[in-house]
């Protein structure tokens, strides 16, 4: 017995050495070390547009141009400026619009090829493509009818769109650009038009004619192309990927980007940028403590404010909280009876404590809204108040529009076509905590008005597709989130879209908002498209067809041993930017 | 023996098949999600696009993944439904055929209604139309006033006097043509699919993730029967009252403590120096980058100080209660009549419980081994996730959350066999240990 116990301590010290030799590895400060929730499966912005893919791809590949990080407005990247396009007056695309625009001289792939106008044509018409797996692409290029090169300058080029928008401009320049001659090296696609690429009958005829347009969808959505071989033409190139565990991007020597220093998506300051997979929150924080991590986001509201407040880690870290651009509300179905009445919806706003939510679930982290446009943008209306929690005020309106206790048993009626009907609703919630935790507050305070609200939990997905598309609810906690483009409010609350098959869902209906949202489609200019949006919120916050509840804000810890900035983009950071701190005094001394 | 085992196997293959069937059965129930999925991971969303738009694009994924097809060799319907109710694709186009049948209208005016129905929507602005249209007296109330929905009240009177009071089972064969028969064909020809989250095939990623649950596992199972058995012994023959009941104790408290719960504790106490610097004795979680030109086995094994901690939880857990069976099937045996006859004849005592005693008593030991070795497979979901290793059981968590079921389904499948092959193993230990367990008898 006493045998086993030594070889047990022995066993134990030994084990003991080899876990501390790891400890002893001595650290390169120019990797950026970040934590990814989840592998990205694939890094081919087309196939897959998934903002945790967007959170790695963003290096590798480029668009023409891109929402700027501070400003949010279009920031040249591939191409010399971004113009607001003209407008075509007569020929086959009346009523469409055209863009011009001339590719940099210096811009290149990472493997030394030029940027080329045939590469911008090759993404769209990939795009275009029926059998390539770019549904999302597709309906959003489906108004890019021609690219068309200019004769003498072969960098200048013209994006030709059917139909004028006000979305047009942000369509043509924010897609990511692939290099045709790695992603279609036969050269497949340069031949064919978009326009017969998007005609099914005249695709049809062409794959029947030639098989190698079946080939290459295939090998365009093969893994070959989502993972093995990854070429853009950003600051960064892949270096290795092992499936759920780690990827590596390397930043390119002598990149052409660092001939624009102030642009901030051709900065390459980390050597190496390391994504780590690490899905368990408490595991990542245990990591960002020990100094396995530099930078963590979407910290939970509750440990971002003990790290802020730890007196061991407090310096260690830089705090960053930006707002993001996205929305809590609470769903309301404007065609039920009780909610199709205005008075009862302000009534409802009225009876949620928006900013005891913030401050009790939030840790004091969100912007209140009083709509669907977030706080920060040029064209949020300051003017409105924000609608504050009182029971008064609540009873009063319920009062005021005919809902009474009659019966006593508190809960609020009315008489509708000779039926007593109760003011009682059901309330849909995925399994989302901070969801459950509203609705339970909202709840409570609700009963107090005579209001019953009862919790549904079901998936989200069942609540979009079996309720919510149905438009069979009453009410839903749910989550808006959109990009830094300006607001197309039309899909979601014109009344055109109140259909079921539309994303109309809660019915707003309302001909003077309808009108507003027709003439935003079409303002391009800024000015006079921010006053028709400062009237539209009007209208919404008088019409109250949902409660819009707050603005949450990404919550970032970045080490000390970095230097950078937040932003409201998703994921809440550019990585290329951060600069370490060592490097910057070594290069000062 | 040779005949036993076979008999055995035979057995179990109606078994095999029966499992297939439920696999297969339980993946396409959630077919229409897993088109949303891969939508959704395309760009598409019901949110974000016009229903037009996704409805096309629902309809090429359903075509390119052969859901189209009739679901298996055959299949008893009553006899006014539509023989493949499939060939309409449209998720609500399903569902409102479905729902017609039911209400015993006959296949083919369904299937000119359904036509008439399209016909109607192209010409028509949806605001005036109906929303459910399996009821017959509201489509009909709506569009009575349309001149342009004259053709679909001509096919709803047909319907109506078409409908049938009496409805007979029928029988449809189906031929080869079906999507279990693709399933199953693929399956054989070790054909597992791809990913539908990140087109690799399936195969790839089992091959990836296996070697590092095996790794925890058969150490983690190797150190339990190490550790568990000589300590069941002790207990058992221990001639001192109180070690029983304190090993006892002792058991079935380390047996309480939820793996996850000793998991985090082990993470946030031993892998960093927050709470001191002596406590920080294991390297953090997750493996280490994989360095160019190494092999998949070296990776592993250079990472073998990370799957310490995972293989200590694991072992803890299971060895407490693999002690306390080991000791109560020991102290059943020391009470049989044999092992006082052995007594009697002079025999030493440590002899007569691990030669004799224990030899009889490792059936129900072998039960609680046996039942353990699917887990070998499937790995421990929580240790892989909260330990960050990148094994089956984390494959699994991650291709649930994802909805990526054509992994999920391999991996049940692969399971079912694990557990066929162990319990196999079982017999054949029973009989081996025990010659008078045999099937035959």
């Amino acid at each position: 017995m006493n045998s086993i116990a030594k070889l047990l301590l022995v066993t134990f010290l030994f084990v003991s050495i080899q876990c501390k030799t790891d400890k002893s590895v001595p650290k390169d400060d120019a990797i950026l070390k970040i934590q990814l929730k989840s592998d990205p499966q694939k890094l081919h912005p087309m196939v897959s547009p998934t903002s945790l893919a967007r959170e790695v791809y963003q290096y590798i590949f480029l668009p023409l141009a891109e929402f700027h990080p501070t400003t949010l407005e279009l920031e040249p990247i591939l191409i010399k400026e971004v113009n607001d396009g003209t407008s075509i007056e007569e020929g086959p695309y009346k009523g469409g619009i055209r863009f011009s625009f001339e590719l940099r001289e210096d811009a290149k792939w990472s493997d030394g090829e030029p940027v080329k106008v045939e590469d911008y044509a090759f993404t769209v018409k990939a795009a275009n493509h029926p059998k390539v797996n770019a549904p999302g692409w597709r309906t959003y290029l489906k108004e890019i009818s021609e690219v068309v090169q200019d004769v003498e300058n072969p960098r200048k080029f013209d994006v030709i769109m059917a139909k004028d928008y006000m979305l047009a401009k942000e369509t043509a320049v924010t897609i990511q650009v692939y290099p045709s001659h790695i992603y279609d090296p036969k050269g497949i696609l340069k031949d064919i038009s978009i326009e017969d690429l998007k005609s099914e009958s005249v695709y049809a005829n062409l794959e029947a004619k030639d098989s190698s347009l079946i080939q290459f969808a295939q090998e365009f959505n093969s893994t070959k192309f989502t993972r093995e071989t990854v070429v853009g033409c950003g600051p960064y190139a892949l270096a290795e990927w092992e499936s759920d565990q780690y990827l590596v991007l390397e930043n390119q020597k002598e990149y052409w980007g660092d001939q624009y220093p102030d642009n901030p998506f051709l900065q390459s300051f980390p050597r190496q940028i390391q994504f780590q997979i690490i899905k368990d929150p408490t595991s990542a924080l245990t990591l960002l403590k020990s100094g396995e991590l530099d930078v963590l986001n979407n910290i939970s509201s509750i440990n971002f404010k003990e790290l802020k407040e730890d007196i061991d880690f407090k310096d260690q870290f830089e705090y960053f909280s930006p707002s993001l651009i996205r929305y809590l509300y609470i769903g309301l179905n404007n065609r039920r009876e009780g909610l199709s009445d205005k008075t009862v919806r302000r009534a409802l706003a009225h009876l949620i404590d928006v900013d005891g939510i913030i401050k009790t679930l939030e840790y004091g982290l969100g912007q209140r809204t009083v709509g669907h446009f977030n706080p920060n943008k040029s064209y949020y209306n300051n003017s409105l108040d924000l609608i504050d929690y009182n029971l008064d005020k609540a009873n009063q309106l319920l009062d005021d529009s005919g809902w009474k206790d009659s019966d006593g048993n508190g809960i609020r009626d009315k008489e509708i076509d000779g039926k007593q009907v109760e003011l009682s609703f059901e309330i849909l919630i995925s399994k989302a905590e901070l969801g459950r935790k509203v609705s339970l507050m909202f709840q409570e305070s609700a009963a107090k008005a005579g209001v019953k609200i009862d919790l549904i939990q079901k998936q989200y997905r069942v609540i979009l597709s079996d309720h919510l598309q149905k438009h069979d609810f009453d009410m839903a906690t749910l989550v808006n989130t959109a990009d830094a483009a300006p607001v197309d409010a039309f899909d979601k609350w014109h009344s055109s879209n109140r259909i079921i098959g539309r994303n109309n869902y809660f019915g707003l209906n309302n001909l003077e908002a309808d009108e507003l949202m027709e003439k935003i489609r079409l303002e391009k200019n800024k000015e006079s498209r921010n006053q028709l949006y400062f009237k539209l919120q009007e209208i919404m916050y008088e019409e109250q067809p949902v409660i819009f509840l707050y603005c949450p804000v990404e919550k970032i810890a970045v080490s000390k041993k970095f230097k950078g900035s937040g932003t409201s983009k998703r994921p809440g950071y550019l990585a290329n930017t951060f600069q370490a701190v060592f490097s910057e005094a070594f290069s000062e001394n | 023996m040779l005949l036993y085992v076979l008999k055995r196997i035979l057995l179990y293959v109606p078994t095999i098949l029966v499992v297939c069937i439920v696999i297969f059965y339980l993946s396409r129930q959630n077919s229409e999600l897993i088109i949303d999925q891969m939508l959704e991971n395309e760009g598409m969303t019901d949110q974000s696009f016009g229903g037009d738009d996704y409805r096309r694009e629902y309809e090429a994924k359903v075509k390119f993944l052969h859901l189209d097809y009739p679901l298996f060799y055959w299949q008893i319907v009553p006899s006014n439904y539509p023989r493949n109710l499939n060939t309409y694709i449209w998720k609500e186009d399903i569902s409102l055929a479905r729902q017609l049948a039911q209400q015993s209208y006959d296949s083919e005016d369904i299937s000119n209604y359904m036509a008439e129905i399209n016909k109607l929507k192209k010409r028509i602005d949806h605001d005036v139309l109906p929303n459910d249209w399996s009821d017959l007296k509201l489509v009909k109330s709506r569009i009575n006033n349309l001149s342009e929905a004259d053709p679909l009240e001509n096919v709803i009177n047909a319907l109506s006097s078409n409908q049938k009071s009496i409805v007979l089972p029928r029988l449809d064969f189906f031929g080869t043509k079906n999507q279990f028969h693709f399933w199953l064909s693929n399956l054989m020809k070790g054909e597992f699919g791809t990913s539908s989250l990140d087109n690799q095939r399936v195969l790839l990623k089992l091959q990836k993730a296996l070697p590092w649950t095996l790794f925890i596992s058969v150490f983690a199972l190797f150190f339990t029967i190490l550790i568990s058995i000589p300590l069941g012994v002790f207990l058992s023959t221990s001639k001192y009252k109180y070690v029983d009941h304190l090993g006892s104790i002792l058991s079935y408290g380390i047996y309480s403590i939820p793996t996850f719960w000793l998991a985090t504790i082990l993470v946030v106490f031993f892998t960093n120096s927050n709470y001191s610097p002596y406590l920080n004795i294991f390297p953090s979680i997750g493996v280490d980058i994989k360095s160019i030109g190494k092999t998949n086995f070296e990776y592993l094994v250079s990472n073998w100080t990370k799957l310490i901690l995972p293989i200590f939880c694991l072992t803890f857990h299971s060895m407490s209660y693999l002690a306390m069976q080991t000791k109560r099937s020991m102290m059943n045996q020391l009470t049989m009549n044999y092992i006082q006859t052995l007594k009697v004849t002079g025999m030493k005592s440590n002899w007569i419980h691990w030669k004799h005693a224990l030899k009889n008593a490792m059936i129900p030991i072998i039960t609680v081994i046996v039942a353990s070795l699917p887990s070998l497979i499937a790995g421990s979901v929580i240790m892989e996730v909260i330990f960050n290793i990148p094994g089956m059981g984390r494959l699994i968590y991650d291709s649930i959350l994802g909805s990526d079921w054509n992994v999920v389904y391999v991996v049940v499948l692969m399971i079912a066999l694990l557990s066929w092959l162990s319990y196999l193993i079982g017999d054949i230990l029973y009989a081996f240990i025990n010659p008078k367990i045999r099937f035959d008898s």
